[in-house]
């Protein structure tokens, strides 16, 4: 877990200087905002990797998997 | 046409969404029309290709009318734009969960087919790495090596067509009935499914330029990704027979592995996966492209390149988290993705035509 949140963090770092340099401010929110995404992800699939998978939630949900 | 800097000509789009329709094409096609319309399957593509013909016309009407201009921008003037925000940022979600679901697929074809045993990461991490790179460059890149893969792919698939004929029997293709017109139908939702790419890369991509030429170019691609389609269904029946094929996760792989050129060239399945990987690398590349490119146009910015990284980041947990199994993958395309490939690629485009219609905006 700690080598993903630093590998988000030295990626967000890579990203973000150039675009704070050239002022692209809704690029930098909306990475931000992805890089979030990504680290929940990964949270979540690495506190767990065999629970459920989103294929399984679907297809139970319409009775296609007991 | 032309547009050196970072836009592609519809001919070179066209291109790369053969290159991207040969992998599903090779992969799905046969197993899935096999099931439904049996001998019939190979039928199919053309019922298929009757339907898409309205979408091409669709396409062609927008095309005239709004020039190059991306899809959301239609949107906002055809609906509201709140409504058209509602829209893309579905997409968005639908197209994520596509990607994620052919690194899947990618992976586990290779797993089930040349490499069993290995850990599908070693698949999954150089692939979406390669494809962010390519990403961040632009679509003209890509759409230049898909002017290399595909005439090399067209040539692999050729030969591998014209070697496995002599084995195809006539009696696993017949006897076909009007009894067989249903399943046909209905089995051509699979082959929809796929082709729908074709409209949605074209509505959605404001990276494409000289859309006004649509028409014969897309008529050109549809011909194609037919004879692909049809071919692929039509030498796994014709060869294996339908009862085999709808049991076998890889058909087409199944066939050429039978494959042996004057009973002295042997195992030339290894091509057949290299040409996938290819056709794999396109697409998952130019769907990379076409979700920053609906990002660029959603939250208006000036360089949606530098999230090519992260946004990969995010495709590949899903890619993980998706399926447990090759089964959930199968399953979750076959009652899924295909209804949803459909709902995105053909009927959302298809309402979006009918309301600019009524409000006299087409």
């Amino acid at each position: 877990m700690a080598v993903l949140a630093a590998l988000i963090t030295a990626l967000g770092f890579l990203e973000i200087i150039p675009l704070d340099k050239k002022e692209y401010k809704r690029e930098i929110v909306l990475f931000i905002f992805l890089a979030a995404i990504a680290l929940s992800l990964g949270l979540f699939y690495l506190k767990d990797p065999f629970r459920t998978s989103i294929a399984g939630h679907i297809l139970k949900l319409i009775g296609k998997e007991e | 046409m032309r547009n050196s800097q970072d836009k592609i000509t519809i001919r070179q789009s066209m291109f790369v969404l053969t290159t991207i329709v040969f992998s599903p094409s090779v992969r799905f096609f046969p197993n899935y029309t096999a099931r439904i319309a049996k001998q019939a399957s190979w039928l199919a593509p053309f019922v298929a290709a009757l339907i898409m013909l309205p979408m091409l016309f669709i396409s062609v009407s927008i095309a005239k009318k709004y020039k190059d201009a991306s899809f959301i921008t239609v949107m906002d003037d055809i609906c509201t734009k709140a409504v058209s925000r509602v829209i893309t940022f579905l997409y968005i979600l639908w197209l994520t969960l596509i990607l994620a679901l052919y690194v899947r697929y990618y992976a586990e074809r290779l797993l089930t087919t040349i490499l069993p045993n290995v850990d599908m990461l070693v698949f999954i991490i150089p692939m979406l790495i390669l494809s962010a790179v390519v990403a961040r460059k632009n679509a003209v890149v890509l759409a230049r090596m898909s002017e290399i893969i595909l005439p090399v792919i067209t040539v692999f698939f050729v030969l591998c067509v014209i070697g496995v004929l002599p084995e195809v029997k006539i009696k696993n293709l017949t006897p076909i009935s009007y009894l067989d017109a249903l399943p046909v139908l209905y089995s051509s939702l699979g082959i929809i499914a796929i082709w729908s790419y074709m409209p949605f890369i074209f509505h959605f991509s404001s990276i494409i330029s000289g859309k006004e030429s649509i028409k014969k170019i897309g008529l050109q691609t549809l011909i194609a990704i037919l004879f692909i389609s049809f071919f692929s269904i039509a030498t796994a029946v014709g060869v294996l027979g339908d009862s085999i094929i709808r049991l076998i996760p890889i058909p087409f792989f199944a066939v050429i592995k039978q494959l042996s050129l004057f009973d002295s060239i042997e195992r030339i399945e290894a091509f057949i996966v290299s040409v996938w990987l290819l056709s794999d690398f396109v697409l998952i590349t130019f769907f990379t492209i076409i979700a920053l490119d609906i990002m660029k146009n959603m939250f208006k910015l000036t360089d949606p390149k530098p999230l090519a990284g992260i946004y990969t980041v995010i495709v590949f947990f899903i890619s993980l988290y998706l399926v447990r199994s090759e089964f959930e993958l199968k399953e979750l395309s076959d009652t899924v993705i295909v209804y949803l490939n459909i709902a995105f690629g053909v009927i959302i485009p298809a309402l979006i035509f009918i309301v600019g219609k009524v409000r006299k905006k087409l």
